[in-house]
């Protein structure tokens, strides 16, 4: 299963600095987890955006920080690798993985707030990345901190260096987190849900920041998000996640043009498009819960394709029919074919 | 900042206004004749009206206490039937050595308490976890004249590592401030714990470890940080706790303290100098419940004087 | 529809509620206490403890020693060889009996209070409020030892004194519970009816406030045993005649070298019966506790 997607999707890029190959993510004892993530493959590449969608509690959120290394307590990596400048990163000491956060791969989250310590500086906690990795003064440190405080258009960096985070805004909250994360221009930026804890006019002013800042250093960028509209403006390749795994991956234009998993198929049938003007059509049903996973596929039970075999067998993630094996673009579904060859469910 | 604190200040002046008039209404009304009390009940007649006299007792009460007031005002409450001199300066001379002994006593609290309720937090429900709640659980329910006793009997006599009274060295403060602090560090550790462990589920320290901060640093910078307000708070009204606790502890190791000075007095009925040392304490409470106060305000920066 | 289920999950959450484990350790303490209430009643009716014997050939033996009478004193003797199990016995009717006293004076005191001033407020609640508020910011120990000696050592002065220094706490709970409920509808619409203020106070304020009274009461009483026992180690507490834990404890203090068990008996005692309080009362505030049962 690995292979198949490794011909797909190494064959015409450059390197990944970073990649998932078959995570599995679960919680409790050895041997007796419950599976949250379930065989994740997730290639990030310089100068790339990918999108990483699906519902809360799909297990979006588990799968980036493994990338970190800062998995919650009793959750861990149960199976695959997580490869980071194609080191296999199991049985890193603490040391090896501080080493990497920061100058190799960084993140922010998505409540700028709560993700801010209350009782210290902005500048102070954004000159500690400068301070722990550099080596640097105080000094050097500070005046490092306020010139990326203005690169990330924090005005009056100066004196908002001093403020703490309960006087920013919320955009100038993220803006500050966004300038911790870049302090050391890391090559790989995963961003949990950036937009989601902020006022809807701040969103777009916040994605273009990142987008812009992504491109010129060319990082490889994971955006985690439940919103299509964001990552249609953002990401060049999506992948979508349900119940664990990763049902659908591709461009951005393939996946939203021709989607080949009958849950991407809602998701998009759900998102208000202006060129399509209708009633939406929302998925019915809700997620399985994590623990709780129906034998066969785990979109079977709301699935309106599903036949004998979803509800047996789990389907392998395969290469769509008909586009080739160059395009990389892939799904886990028993009945792509038929989902390609479908109209739209009907608008009216 | 100013208008908070002289807001607390003036609280502060008139909570301490009606310590005093406590303080003046259990010794000089309660008793009935302060005369009869000072010289005892075999006193002749003569004896008491020379007392009443000596003391302003002959006035009404009224101007008793304002006369009584006034002299606090210059700081003077009377003399010491017994030792003589002014009350007041009996007692403030012996006010630095219990501040010594709770100083003491507070440091060896947080360089105990605190360490060990981050260890606690570290693995909550282990072994030191259990054995720090269960210790501060007895830890409060043994009496700390006995476990003075005992601290005495053990490391003075038996084992001869620390002098058992005061001798005016380090050593000699160890003793009584470690039984006077015993109490309070598994208390203090239960505290940092449960802090440590509610500060430490929070998303900043996620981000500070997203940052490669080492964990030590995360914990005892980013965490500590964030529970030092209410620990600070609660330090301040451990020492107040501390002062007037030392009153026990001062008898069972004979430190030459106001507490000791005071139960002494007591015995004596030398109730000037009683009420000097009851007043001296109750206003260093209060005024570390003001500094605290102070202190929370300017350690969360959150706070205004408007929210505080 | 709803009305079914509504009636379903009360009956669920009381089940679950009624249901609840209580932990072993609180079985242990109520236990202890109960032990400890056997002895200071019963207690000194089998071993009766006499203050002014002296027997001195049976002075300082050690715990399991055999006395001169032939009988042997399971936990040795003091200083003039009165035996120490019978001075325990004596000392915990001391202690139960002004525990008891003072949570129960304090208390009342400090319901009629806490009532008056949560249920009418007004200038008057203010004034109390501010007198608690001076008695507060005295250290509690400290008005115990000037109250103490000013009035003299005796278990009804002991009582009085400890009372006073307690009943602030009282009527602060009761304030608080009696403030909420005053705002409640049905006591408003109590009110409209015509029901007079004592009325509404007994049968509709007063149910509310037994719940936290209780459950500061059990704090209390370990407190009031520790300050009982200091008071009296001090020599400002029971009268010397009278058999009192913190007495012993202070007679004992002369003998430590060679009789180190006459402090240690009664303390340990002390130590015993104020943890087994701790742990009830927690196992108490838990289960009263509506947050803790979610």
């Amino acid at each position: 299963m690995s292979s198949t997607v490794e011909e797909v999707a190494g064959a015409t890029e450059a390197t990944p600095v970073a990649r998932l190959r078959g995570v599995h993510i679960g919680f409790g004892a050895p041997g007796r987890e419950r599976p949250v993530v379930r065989g994740v493959e997730l290639d990030l590449v310089p100068g790339r955006v990918t999108a990483l969608v699906g519902e809360s509690g799909s297990g979006k959120s588990l799968t980036t920080l493994a990338l970190m290394g800062l998995l919650p307590g009793g959750a861990r990596v149960s199976a695959g690798s997580v490869e980071i400048d194609g080191q296999d990163t199991a049985g890193f000491t603490d040391a090896q993985w501080r080493r990497l956060r920061g100058p190799k791969i960084a993140m922010v989250f998505q409540d700028p707030m709560a993700a801010l310590n209350p009782s210290f500086t902005v500048g102070w906690q954004v000159a500690e990345t400068f301070r722990r990795h550099q080596g640097v003064s105080h000094r050097t440190a500070r005046a490092r901190t306020i010139e990326l405080m203005r690169t990330v258009g924090i005005p009056d960096a100066e004196h908002k260096y001093h403020s703490y985070p309960h006087e920013f805004s919320g955009g100038m909250r993220q803006r500050a987190m966004i300038a911790m994360a870049l302090a050391l221009e890391p090559e790989v930026l995963l961003a949990d849900e950036p937009t989601t804890a902020l006022d809807v006019t701040v969103q777009a002013q916040i994605l273009r920041l990142l987008t812009t800042r992504q491109a010129e250093a060319r990082m490889a960028m994971l955006l985690v998000s439940h919103d299509l509209g964001v990552v249609a403006r953002v990401a060049q390749h999506v992948a979508v996640m349900y119940a664990g795994r990763i049902v659908e991956a591709g461009t951005l234009d393939e996946v939203y043009t021709t989607p080949a998993h009958p849950y991407t198929r809602g998701l998009l049938d759900a998102m208000p498009d202006p060129g399509r003007p209708g009633r939406l059509v929302p998925i019915e049903g809700q997620p399985p819960a994590p623990g709780h996973l129906p034998a066969g596929c785990a979109f079977a039970p709301r699935c309106r394709f599903a036949t004998e075999v979803c509800r047996t067998d789990d389907p392998a993630t395969l290469p769509v029919p008909g586009r080739g094996t160059s395009t990389g673009h892939v799904a886990a579904c028993h009945h792509s074919a038929r989902i390609l060859g479908t109209e739209p469910e009907a608008r009216s | 900042m100013g208008a908070f604190v002289a807001k607390r200040l003036g609280q502060a002046v008139i909570v301490a206004w009606g310590a005093l008039t406590l303080v003046f209404i259990i010794v000089r009304v309660v008793p009935g004749d302060p005369a009869k009390l000072i010289l005892g009940p075999d006193a002749s007649a003569d004896q008491l009206k020379h007392v009443r006299s000596d003391f302003g007792l002959d006035h009404p009460l009224w101007r008793q206490y304002l006369e009584h007031l006034g002299g606090v005002l210059h700081g003077d409450l009377g003399d010491s039937w017994r030792l003589g001199g002014s009350a007041l300066g009996d007692t403030l001379e012996r006010f630095p050595a219990t501040l010594t002994l709770s100083l003491v006593a507070l440091v060896l609290t947080i360089l105990l308490g605190f360490p060990l309720g981050m260890l606690c937090a570290r693995r909550p429900g282990k072994v030191l976890d259990l054995l720090v709640s269960t210790g501060s659980l007895v830890g409060q329910a043994v009496p700390s004249f006995w476990l003075g006793i005992v601290l005495i009997l053990l490391f003075a006599r038996e084992l001869g590592w620390l002098p058992a009274t005061a001798d005016g060295s380090l050593a000699g403060v160890l003793l009584p401030a470690f039984t006077l602090a015993l109490p309070f560090i598994g208390w203090l550790a239960r505290l940092v714990r449960n802090g440590a462990l509610e500060e430490g589920a929070k998303d900043y320290v996620r981000t500070a470890r997203a940052k490669g901060v080492p964990e030590g640093l995360v914990q005892y910078v980013h965490v500590g940080r964030n529970i030092a307000v209410p620990v600070v708070t609660v330090l301040g009204l451990l020492m107040g706790n501390f002062i007037a606790n030392a009153v026990i502890i001062e008898v069972v190791f004979s430190w030459p303290g106001i507490g000791s000075l005071m139960v002494d007095a007591i015995t004596n009925r030398d109730y000037a100098v009683v009420e000097a040392a009851v007043l001296t304490m109750t206003v260093s409470y209060i005024a570390l419940n003001l500094l605290v106060d102070v202190v929370y305000f300017a350690l969360d920066p959150r706070l205004t004087p408007e929210n505080a | 529809m709803t009305a079914i289920t509504v009636p379903a999950e009360g009956a669920a959450a009381r089940a679950k509620t009624g249901g609840r484990r209580v932990p072993v350790r609180v079985w242990v303490g109520a236990g202890v206490l109960a032990l400890f209430v056997l002895a200071a009643l019963v207690g000194p009716l089998l071993w009766p403890y006499d203050p002014v014997a002296t027997h001195l050939a049976d002075r300082l033996l050690a715990p399991g020693g055999r006395t001169a009478t032939g009988s042997i004193a399971w936990l040795g003797t003091d200083q003039v060889g009165r035996d120490l199990f019978a001075n325990l016995l004596a000392g915990a009717r001391i202690t139960l009996l002004v525990a008891g006293a003072t949570v129960v004076v304090g208390g009342a005191v400090g319901l009629v209070v806490g009532l008056v001033s949560g249920y009418f407020g007004g200038p008057l609640d203010t004034v109390l409020s501010r007198v608690g508020d001076v008695q507060l910011a005295f250290p509690s120990i400290l008005l115990a030892i000037l109250l103490a000696g000013v009035l003299g050592p005796s278990i009804t002065n002991i009582v009085i004194t400890l009372a006073i220094t307690r009943w602030v706490i009282f009527a602060r709970i009761v304030r608080a519970s009696a403030m909420s409920t005053r705002r409640l509808e049905y006591v408003d619409s109590a009110r409209v009816l015509g029901c007079g203020h004592l009325r509404i106070l007994v049968r509709h304020v007063l149910p509310s406030c037994w719940q936290p009274l209780l459950v500061a009461a059990t704090v209390q009483v370990g407190l009031v045993m520790v300050a009982e026992a200091s008071l009296s180690f001090l020599g400002l507490g029971v009268p010397v005649d009278t058999a009192s834990w913190g007495a012993t404890v202070s007679i004992g203090r002369d003998y430590l070298g060679s009789a180190w068990w006459i402090s240690t008996v009664p303390a340990a005692a002390l130590a015993l019966v104020v943890t087994a309080v701790g742990v009830v009362g927690d196992g108490f505030r838990d289960l009263s506790d509506p947050r803790s049962q979610i």
